[in-house]
């Protein structure tokens, strides 16, 4: 059948894209504000989107840059291999056939307009807990996927509107916290019915085939801004090698390589000479790979270009089979987000290489996840807390790298301390930025901080993916690597107990203190080029110590009278130049 | 007889409203550098020049943009901000979040308060509103000595569950108002006394750093009226909508960050509503901004999830987008390429055209080039402009650079500032995904008319109504709302738990206290509305569902009303879940309206005819342009476009291809070239 469609005026094609966003915003607003687990609803590690009935993504919200790209591969699956009807709702967290890792379960409903499948709406929430041999479902130890939590299938949950309830038994009797779960997956049902309801509007408003044709029109106008933004850097090929600290199983590094080879408006990534897969849960599904490489590529170009299927067009990535980017299965998979940071951060770098002064030093480039379970001892009831934070940022030819922030590929909030107390026997006692963290430069990287927590139930187990404990974030352009993360336990009676950055159930008891330092940011540039105005002021805010002021900046402060002794800066910098 | 004054970044204008008069209106330029001086000076007026007698006026209602404008140019007091050992960088980490994904330069938004003024307290409150560890008062009072050194004007206290337990933060308020006296103290469990503590130290950080400004600003006021012998109540527009005495907007300042906007929202709303509209974008061009909001269905939107500059501000306010486009902003030739704002010159100096010292020409400017703005007829004549300073302006710093004339620079400046107006507009409406076709312009503030026939064509909007009063309608928003008190307690109960004897328990006494509000301004119970309503959830979940409610309290119909909500706001509910009661609120809200709008006083013979005529350059070309007077305009006149529309405090343009048509009212209804889906009253 041949359409012919008028053509799309820019208003239409305007008021129709923003419209899409606004949609999948809605949704995840609605999974934020109908879930139970604090993960959920404080934190928002979850995502929302539309794809078209190809599985082609029309908009995701802008949550977590690791959900995007992530999801399209479960769509263009359930598109490919399933035969969906209305009021279907279809779930799923395989992590080898479209999922990303155990916890993040996968909802879809397919839109139908006229009786025909237009659009998938999806959402993506992360679980605080999907059983497994660890509470949160994030070891850092397991061997097999089977030991990571529940694996659910492209299952459907409704068949036309109808509940198949065996399968919400069936997870509910392999979960910790079935409560949680349920809430949780309700929410998501929501957000996936939102979705389609605004669809549907949509259509309704313009028409189906118009709708469907300006969709198009929005993809191929993201591809073209794609290309003209990678078209103005430089052709060239250009490799990077990033390192995790360890597979958590064994303590040797694990090196990540990218080799970048960038020609007009394409870019290939190819992970040639990257580990091979390894023991440990550190191995990346497909998904995630391609999620990684989307966001590093993406950060090379104007943030603000719509997030669509268009964007990924000029990407190819080459994923060499049984390497920790490409793993056979049953390989495990559940620590996969400190390896897609790794990535991310590595083809930052090695584009570093073609951007002349506008370089940007390494970052935090992890995301730790803290779980700890036990039984709240007021109502009796099993808990299990699960919690992400990140570290400072890269510091940038432009300014100094964000204090504080969570890593290239996750933009979640932290659980406020109020709600964590409120909802888990914890008890947070230090949440602060940490001097002297960034990295030292012309530019300083971001500051790293503690999270420091204490247990008040009687026993249970604690599990830590953390990461940068071994390979500091490095500066660029003479700027200082960031500090490395680093934790402790400190048990109730005293005795101190360093930790690696990989912990998996280790038992704690009431009044235990967990210590996290999370990592600084590296640095840009010279630090004796920092303004000394600069220097001075982050001095005063205790963002900097007064040993580093005068050893690694070479400026001059009267700590008497705190006043900032210009004159004698520049004789000190003079002098160090000379010598 | 009442007297409504909105202080603007320009002009501060004067509404004075008797029963069955019409309106009086006019306006002063706003003196930012001691607002109470604007305000004093146009009272003065009312009695030497408008012949009132200070003791006629039942009460005179104000809206301040000083809290606005001290947050917004980081001019606000020296804070300082107290919090629970181990929690300093709070409200610096602002939650690890980033407003923006996929750029590597993106910064966070400077707190209020740097780091060097955030000092820990050894206290501690637990979940359970239980003391883990007692204030400390040695190293209080050591803490409270060395602020001294600081000179700090305001403090913010912001502790760990003090919204459950809030001695620790009233013991350090008393501590610091007895050792330094005069200091601001702003305490969270006051302020905003809900969980998520960057949130909540957001809010009261921002409530200590305008308030020394505030308190000053209302007792020169409160000094002021009463050495010019008025005895009319001073009251102060709420960023939601309503008003409050002076005694609380001392204490609370943070509801004040919206108030001209609000006063403008309320305005519209109710123009609109008289006019048989149902949704409207409403546009306030001032001299340094373009306040937006959208309405639908007559509602006015609030939210409290909203904030200022990037900051958190948990307070219910009326939803309005803000942008650098008003009068006054500064048009510059930038690298070749031609901006308009967000700068701008404000009330002093002025447009160039003021004759003031103001050497960068603005779009005022280029609204007097092109033959827009009457010079001799602007505020009335009360500001007479010098169209000479406004061309050698717009040349040298516009004209010569990008090789124009003059005239053709000018209207370079306008396509460059509607193109602005209109992205402000998307903000509101197709990037929520709401389509401004079907919504009809509403443009106020002197010369919001001006441009509306241009934004709207560009969006694609077939219906604009330029309301009668329009420079003043924040004003008059005033007047159309009445004091406005919220009250609310935190309550968890769950379903099973909750009996109407405990609903009864907590509203009688919420309710007592907003009647005792009330009660200090004079108003009795019968003169207010009482709104009633509980916060819901789903165990489990942290974000609540208002579910309204009344005496007799009949438990099992506020949970059905909830599922229902549940149901219509996220599409599913689960009457098998079990749900709890979270916060309970009492809104007050004081009999307003302190007059309505007068039908024309129609006289057919005088009108219908232009008063004049004047040049205006439009589509390239100069026009003969017939000039109305607003005043002299009949019920169910049609003036087909070109024609300008004066009145003494705005101009209005009907451009070509556009008509309009007066309504009883005097508001004008245009619809323009493009005429969208838009409802038809």
């Amino acid at each position: 059948m041949v359409v012919t469609v008028k053509k799309t005026d820019p208003v239409t094609l305007e008021v129709v894209s923003n419209y899409l966003v606004s949609a999948v915003r809605e949704m995840g607003a609605t999974l934020r504000r109908t879930a139970y687990s604090t993960i959920l609803r404080e934190s928002m590690d979850c995502s929302a989107a539309l794809f078209d009935a190809k599985g082609q993504l029309i908009a995701q919200a802008d949550h977590v840059p690791s959900h995007q790209g992530s999801l399209a591969f479960a769509a263009r699956r359930i598109a490919e291999t399933m035969t969906l009807d209305p009021e279907d709702v279809v779930i799923l967290n395989h992590p080898y056939e479209g999922g990303t890792h155990h916890p993040d379960i996968l909802i879809f409903k397919p839109i139908f307009v006229d009786g025909i499948l237009c659009a998938l709406s999806a959402a993506l929430g992360h679980h605080i807990d999907v059983g497994g041999r660890s509470p949160g479902s994030i070891s850092s130890d397991a061997r097999d996927v089977f030991e990571e939590g529940l694996i659910i299938p492209a299952l459907k949950l409704y068949r036309k509107g109808e509940l198949i309830p065996e399968i919400l038994q069936m997870i509910t009797a392999n979960v910790r916290v079935p409560e949680k779960t349920m809430g949780d997956i309700r929410a998501e049902i929501a957000a996936v019915t939102i979705g389609e309801s605004r669809y549907v509007e949509l259509a309704r408003k313009y028409g189906r085939l118009e709708l469907q044709a300006t969709i198009e029109v929005c993809l191929d106008n993201s591809e073209q801004l794609m290309r003209e933004d990678l078209a103005r850097l430089p052709d060239g090929s250009f490799s990077a090698t990033g390192h995790l600290d360890s597979d958590g199983i064994s303590e040797t590094p694990v090196p990540v390589t990218v080799n970048i080879t960038k020609k007009g408006s394409d870019v290939v990534v190819d992970f040639s000479g990257s580990s091979p897969q390894v023991e440990g849960p550190f191995n990346c599904s497909l998904s995630s790979v391609y999620s990684a490489v989307y966001a590093g590529v993406r950060y090379m170009v104007s943030p603000l270009i719509m997030q669509n299927e268009g964007c990924y067009r000029p990407i190819q990535v080459v994923r060499p089979e049984g390497t920790i980017v490409n793993p056979r299965r049953p390989a495990p998979i559940s620590g996969r987000f400190t390896t897609l940071e790794r990535i991310a951060d590595t083809i930052v770098l090695a584009f570093n290489s073609i951007r002349g002064d506008d370089q940007v030093a390494s970052g935090v480039a992890c995301v730790c996840s803290f779980a700890v379970d036990g039984v709240d001892n007021q109502s009796g009831r099993p808990f299990v807390c699960f919690e992400i934070f990140g570290g400072g940022w890269g510091a940038t030819e432009k300014g100094d790298g964000l204090d504080a922030s969570f890593g290239l590929m996750a933009n979640c909030y932290d659980t406020p301390i109020e709600a964590v107390e409120m909802e888990y026997p914890l008890r947070v006692e230090n949440y602060n930025l940490i001097a002297d963290s960034g990295g030292a430069g012309k530019y300083r990287g971001g500051l790293g901080f503690y999270r420091n927590t204490r247990y008040l139930a009687e026993q249970g187990r604690y599990t830590n993916r953390s990461e940068t404990s071994r390979f500091p974030p490095p500066g660029v352009l003479g700027g200082e690597a960031g500090t490395p993360s680093s934790q402790r336990l400190i048990r109730a009676g005293g005795e101190l107990e360093p930790l690696p950055s990989k912990i998996t159930n280790l038992t704690i008891r009431s009044g235990d203190r967990i210590e996290m330092a999370q990592p600084g940011g590296g640095g840009y540039g010279r630090a004796r080029d920092r303004d000394p105005e600069l220097v001075f002021s982050d001095w005063l805010d205790g963002k900097v110590t007064s040993r580093a002021v005068l050893d690694v900046y070479a400026v001059v402060i009267d700590t008497d009278s705190s006043e900032l002794d210009l004159e004698a800066t520049r004789k000190l910098r003079s002098s160090l130049r000379d010598g | 007889m009442y007297i409504a004054i909105d202080t603007g970044g320009t002009f501060t204008d004067f509404v004075v409203s008797g029963k069955g008069e019409d309106l009086l209106t006019f306006k002063v330029p706003s003196t930012p550098d001691a607002p109470a001086s604007a305000v004093l000076t146009g009272l003065q007026r009312l009695r030497d020049e408008y012949g009132f007698s200070a003791a006629s006026f039942d009460g005179i209602l104000f809206g301040t943009t000083i809290a606005t404008n001290a947050v917004i140019e980081r001019k606000g007091a020296r804070t300082a901000l107290l919090t629970t050992r181990g929690t300093r960088d709070v409200l610096e980490i602002q939650r690890l979040w980033r407003p923006r994904l996929f750029d590597l330069y993106i910064q966070k938004i400077p707190p209020l308060v740097p780091r060097r003024w955030r000092y820990e307290v050894d206290e501690r409150v637990g979940a359970r509103a239980e003391i883990v560890e007692a204030l400390d008062h040695s190293s209080t009072s050591d803490l409270l000595e060395r602020l001294g050194a600081e000179n700090f004007d305001a403090v913010a206290v912001c502790l760990l569950f003090a919204f459950l337990h809030p001695d620790h933060e009233k013991t350090l308020k008393r501590l610091l108002e007895k050792r330094y006296p005069g200091i601001a103290v702003s305490i969270s469990s006051e302020i905003s006394p809900q969980f998520r503590e960057y949130e909540r130290s957001s809010t009261t950080v921002v409530n200590a750093y305008v308030m020394p400004a505030i308190r000053d600003l209302i007792n020169q006021l409160e000094n002021g009226i009463a050495r010019q012998a008025f005895r009319a109540s001073l009251q102060v527009m709420q960023s939601n909508g309503g008003l409050m005495s002076t005694v609380e907007t001392r204490r609370f300042p943070v509801r004040t960050l919206l108030s001209g906007p609000a006063g403008g929202v309320v305005g519209a709303v109710e123009i609109a509503r008289s006019s048989g509209l149902t949704n409207l974008i409403a546009m306030d061009m001032g001299g340094t901004s373009l306040d937006i909001s959208l309405c639908q269905d007559n509602q006015l939107v609030l939210t409290s999830e909203g904030g200022i500059a990037g900051i958190p501000v948990q307070v219910p306010q009326v939803d309005v987008h803000t942008i650098g486009a008003g009068g006054g902003s500064i048009a510059e030739v930038v690298r070749g390429a031609l901006k308009v704002g967000p700068d701008s010159a404000g009330a002093e100096p002025g447009p160039a055209c003021y004759g003031r010292g103001g050497q960068r020409p603005t779009s005022t400017d280029a609204a007097v080039v092109l033959g827009l703005i009457d010079p001799d007829y602007f505020a009335g004549g009360d500001i007479p402009l010098a169209a000479g300073l406004a061309v050698t302006a717009m040349e040298r710093h516009i004209a010569v650079p990008l090789g124009l004339s003059v005239v053709e620079a000018a209207a370079a400046v306008v396509r460059v500032q509607v193109a602005n107006m209109v992205n402000g507009i998307r903000a509101v409406s197709v990037e929520r995904g709401l389509d401004a076709r079907s919504f009809t312009l509403i443009p106020f503030g002197g010369a919001g008319g001006l441009y509306a026939g241009l934004v709207a064509a560009e969006m694609g909007m077939g219906q604009i109504l330029l309301p009668a009063h329009a420079s003043v309608l924040s004003a008059m928003g005033m007047l159309l709302t009445g004091l406005k008190y919220a009250s609310s307690r935190t309550l968890l109960t769950v379903e099973s738990d909750a009996r109407p004897g405990l609903f009864t328990t907590v509203f009688d006494e919420l309710t007592a206290k907003v009647y005792g509000l009330m009660r200090d301004e004079g108003l009795a119970p019968e003169d207010v509305l009482l709104t009633m309503r509980c916060d819901v959830r789903y165990r489990g979940q942290a974000y609540e569902i208002p579910v309204e409610c009344g005496p007799p309290f009949d438990i099992s119909r506020i949970v059905q009303d909830f599922h229902h909500q549940h149901r219509l706001t996220y599409g599913h509910s689960d009457p098998a879940e079990s749900i709890e009661f979270v916060t309970f609120h009492v809104v007050a809200i004081g009999s307003g309206s302190r007059f309505s709008l007068l039908p024309l006083k129609g006289n057919p013979a005088l009108s219908n005819d232009p008063d004049r005529h004047r040049s205006i350059f439009l589509d390239g070309r100069h026009l003969k342009v017939p000039v109305y007077a607003r005043d002299r305009l009949v019920s169910g006149q049609r003036l087909d476009g070109p024609a300008v529309v004066e009145e003494k405090t705005a101009t209005a343009m009907i451009y070509p291809g556009h008509f309009a048509t007066c309504d009883a009212f005097g508001n004008l209804l245009v619809t323009t070239l493009d005429g969208g889906d838009c409802e038809k009253d």
